[in-house]
């Protein structure tokens, strides 16, 4: 990343080209990615991407007839320079659009497929699946 | 470098990754008669810039330099395998 241009979301600070600087906001837990200078590594695979908000809402509907939600899913909104992303930790699920409310959508639109997906194949789950498995089972019934 | 699905899919199938119909949500991974992995493939026709490739990655759970490997060809199934056994990802 040989120009990257870091903004917070509480004061608006523009690192371009400053290690320390960029130490110091990792060491702040300000950066979100580890950024490697090994000169092997293709740079142009780093996450060069300016965060300009973030914020987390919680969905009470994955808009499918079939499903319910237990309670309310928390999904992490991050505005990106290029692109809106809507994701979970819990699930391990993102999706992206170019406005807030379609991210939203098809994130929810995954989580639908990703439960009948597992739900079918609930008997060969490796770890990090059934791991999945389990917490959807667990915020979402069938109707 | 700018990636599109194609890319994707071409690294997924070299790979293994089923992809059952063009309009699945999710691409698979298994081994050994086990799920493995799953990942997000709802790309459209989007170019697959900065954050989103990084969130690709993260799904496979590689590193730069491995999904750098995994798109430019050297990274194939055997490879990846003993990436995921490392992690314990896949046990025996």
């Amino acid at each position: 990343m040989s120009a990257a241009q870091w903004i917070k979301t509480d004061q608006k600070l523009s690192v371009t080209n400053s290690l320390s600087a960029i130490v110091s906001l990792f060491s702040q837990g300000e950066l979100e990615f580890l950024v490697s200078t090994d000169a092997n590594v293709e740079r142009n695979f780093s996450a060069a991407s300016s965060l300009v908000e973030r914020k987390t809402v919680f969905i009470q509907d994955l808009g499918d007839a079939r499903l319910k939600l237990r309670e309310s899913l928390a999904v992490l909104i991050e505005n990106w320079s290029e692109n809106i992303t809507a994701c979970s930790f819990d699930i391990g699920e993102f999706a992206f659009a170019n406005d807030e409310v379609a991210a939203v959508d098809e994130f929810k639109a995954l989580v639908v497929d990703l439960y009948f997906l597992l739900k079918a194949d609930q008997e060969i789950l490796g770890p990090l699946p059934l791991k999945q498995w389990n917490f959807l089972k667990s915020i979402i019934e069938e109707k | 470098m700018t990636l599109r699905a194609n890319d994707i899919d071409r690294a997924w199938d070299k790979i293994g990754m089923v992809i059952t119909n063009t309009g699945d949500k999710h691409a698979r991974f298994y081994e050994a008669g086990k799920l493995i992995l799953t990942t997000m493939r709802s790309f459209g026709s989007r170019k697959l810039d900065g954050i989103i490739q990084h969130k690709i990655r993260q799904q496979m759970k590689l590193n730069e330099r491995q999904f750098a490997d995994l798109i430019k060809c050297p990274l194939k199934r055997d490879g990846y395998v003993e990436i995921l056994k490392g992690k314990g990802l896949i046990t025996d």
